[in-house]
């Protein structure tokens, strides 16, 4: 890698090199659609600082990838709407900024890596010209040098033969080393912040662990801040941090790895972990959440996982209960959060139903 | 690579045959003698028209007629002759000019606007814009060339005098109205096209992923959205160029044209059958040869497209 020059001005934008590099700060996005409102995130917050890796865990239509979208500003907008809240990067909210401004952070300051690659790499166009297209729209590259720093790029994330397969286009590669191109170009200008959105959920388990390490490996390198946006528990385990919990558009939980395996403090945490596949546990069925997501054009006034909650009242139905800290640095939105936590409360019988 | 051009230039052969032997049949069973049209009103003797059918294969079986026909073409270049004499590869050489003239204007015309009005639509989806290129290239694709031409040539010709209603005389600018006639109907094609294909490229992760990579949108569209969207314009544009290759016989005649399509209109009034089948046949080859270039050019534009 060529010396990492942060891009122009950066002191001079009013960045604040104290703040943390990126924070959600109520966030609220909604898709208005003919069929109604879809409320897709709902007053999120959470912190993401140099160096630390931030996993997001929630099931389809939680809003983890809406978030994404949000940061990067590449969230279809209309249908897409950002109807409050704020995103931080380095102290300044990225919704005030001229749209030339984002722009220049995008792929430059913040990247991303999209779940299926192929899809996600452009079919007409080598990976090679992919790849150095960042160098030469971000830093004014010629072409020889630009491709010159391409096949450093897949030399370091572990492509066999860069150099012949510089001007090899998307289809020509496996899945695998597709999600390496997508990674090669992400990472190509040093970001600080890196969203990997289900980075590994279309590849195959073995290719999976590859590809997370060289995440984790790039990441410890370059002190990035990386948010990796999953739904797989076992992936968090080895490589997350600390853990967002999303549900229905907000953080149920969230704290460090370790903390939130052992010691889940929401009933809805505590069900995913639950539901796992347990290698002492062999013929047993496994203890899946009963219940769906509730839409999101019609989320309930309470505790949106109030109706799948094994321990819900009458409270949780009308009151939406906040997020606050069950200990230290571990925070849960559940009225019963204390309790949960230390496992003294029971499921209650007629929720069951 | 090589395997499949030589593959598809084999196929010319059986191609190239089917077509002239269906052209050479209809001029064959045309109705009335063409020796006596040639005469006209003034009689002619029997042994003059002997000599004629003699001189033209006339008498010969219809196979045969066309077999000496075929062998002259492949063999010597030999188009055959008008009944006044002429070489028809004389006549071929003389009006090419004036088609390829009308068909490259044409082609640009239909490029330009097609494709600025399909990506201008797309962009601005749903905007006044799109409204207005959707109404319009209905209008235009629903009416007929013939309707087209006459109105061009009217407002444009007649009515404001901008351009000349006929003939060649002023060069190149002769060639704006009939080739904005002829070009109608595909750059309308073109237009809602390239629209349906843009809006598609730029609502797919790709563009998306080059939005993700800062990319101005500027070359989000064109680098990343219209190189895509571009294939099948391109098979459009290439079957459009090879059709007319052949000429128009509308609209050369409208704006009177010397070029091949008119002399196409004009050959098969006299029931001069030779002219007919060298025209049909140097279109034919055109057609097939635009084709392949057409075929090979979408590998290029499509890297996923390998032949072999």
């Amino acid at each position: 890698m060529t010396t990492t020059t942060h891009p122009a001005g950066t002191e001079q934008e009013g960045y604040d090199a104290s703040a943390p590099l990126l924070e959600v700060d109520d966030l609220h996005v909604e898709f208005r659609t003919k069929a109604g409102v879809a409320r897709a995130v709902n007053g999120l917050n959470f912190t993401l600082n140099a160096g630390e890796t931030l996993a997001i865990l929630g099931e389809s239509g939680s809003g983890k990838s809406v978030t994404a979208q949000t940061i990067m500003g590449i969230l279809d907008m209309p249908p897409g709407h950002i109807a409050g809240g704020e995103i931080r990067y380095r102290g300044k909210n990225l919704f005030d900024m001229p749209e030339e401004q984002r722009r220049r952070l995008r792929g430059v300051n913040i990247s991303m890596i999209f779940q299926d690659a192929l899809s996600a790499l452009n079919p007409v166009l080598p990976v090679g010209f992919q790849i150095a297209e960042m160098f030469r729209v971000h830093r004014g590259f010629k072409r020889k040098q630009a491709r010159e720093e391409a096949v450093k790029l897949m030399q370091k994330v572990g492509i066999p033969a860069a150099e012949k397969r510089v001007g090899d286009y998307p289809h020509q590669f496996s899945g695998g080393m597709r999600q390496r191109i997508m990674i090669a170009m992400a990472i190509a200008l040093d970001p600080d912040v890196l969203i990997a959105d289900e980075p590994t959920t279309a590849l195959d388990v073995t290719v999976q662990a590859q590809v997370m390490r060289l995440l984790k490996e790039l990441q410890t390198e370059n002190n990035m801040g990386l948010i990796l946006i999953t739904h797989d528990l076992g992936v968090v385990a080895d490589v997350a941090d600390k853990i967002a919990v999303m549900y229905a558009g907000r953080v149920m939980e969230a704290a460090d790895v370790f903390e939130i395996y052992a010691k889940p403090g929401h009933p809805y945490t505590k069900g995913l972990l639950e539901s796992l596949p347990r290698i002492d546990a062999e013929g047993e069925r496994l203890n899946a959440i009963p219940g769906l997501p509730p839409a999101l054009t019609n989320i309930p006034p309470g505790c949106p996982f109030s109706p799948r909650c094994p321990y819900s009242t009458e409270l949780c139905r009308t009151d939406r209960p906040e997020l606050l800290p069950v200990a230290e640095g571990h925070v849960s939105a559940c009225h019963y959060r204390e309790e949960i936590y230390s496992g003294e409360l029971k499921p209650r019988e007629e929720a069951q139903a | 690579m090589t395997g499949y051009i030589i593959r598809r230039l084999l196929q010319f052969i059986p191609v190239v045959i089917a077509a002239t032997l269906i052209v050479y049949g209809l001029v064959f069973l045309m109705p009335g003698d063409p020796i006596r049209a040639l005469a006209g009103d003034r009689p002619m003797s029997d042994a003059v028209r002997e000599t004629l059918r003699e001189q033209y294969n006339l008498d010969d079986p219809f196979l045969l007629q066309y077999g000496k026909y075929i062998w002259g073409v492949f063999t010597a270049g030999d188009f055959g002759t008008t009944f006044q004499g002429r070489p028809v590869s004389d006549i071929i050489q003389q009006r090419l000019p004036v088609t390829l003239t009308l068909a490259a204007v044409t082609f640009v015309i239909q490029g330009i606007i097609g494709i600025a009005a399909g990506v201008l639509s797309a962009i601005f989806r749903d905007r006044f814009i799109d409204r207005l290129v959707q109404v319009s290239t209905v209008v235009v694709v629903a009416l007929p060339v013939l309707a087209i031409a006459f109105v061009l040539q009217l407002i444009f010709g007649l009515n404001l005098g901008w351009f000349p209603i006929a003939g060649t005389r002023e060069g190149l600018y002769s060639y704006i109205l009939p080739g904005f006639a002829m070009a109608a109907v595909s750059t309308a094609m073109i237009a809602r096209l390239l629209r349906g294909e843009l809006i598609e490229a730029l609502q797919s992760d790709y563009v998306r992923t080059a939005t993700a990579k800062g990319m101005r949108r500027s070359r989000v569209i064109t680098r990343h959205g219209l190189r895509n969207s571009m294939i099948p314009i391109v098979t459009f544009m290439g079957a459009d160029l090879a059709s007319m290759i052949g000429g128009s016989i509308v609209v050369e005649s409208i704006f009177n044209l010397p070029g091949l399509g008119e002399q196409v209109y004009r050959s098969i009034q006299a029931q001069e059958g030779t002219v007919v089948v060298g025209i049909v046949t140097l279109f034919v080859l055109a057609f097939v040869v635009i084709n392949l270039i057409v075929d090979l050019l979408y590998a290029v534009l499509d890297p996923r497209i390998r032949y072999d």
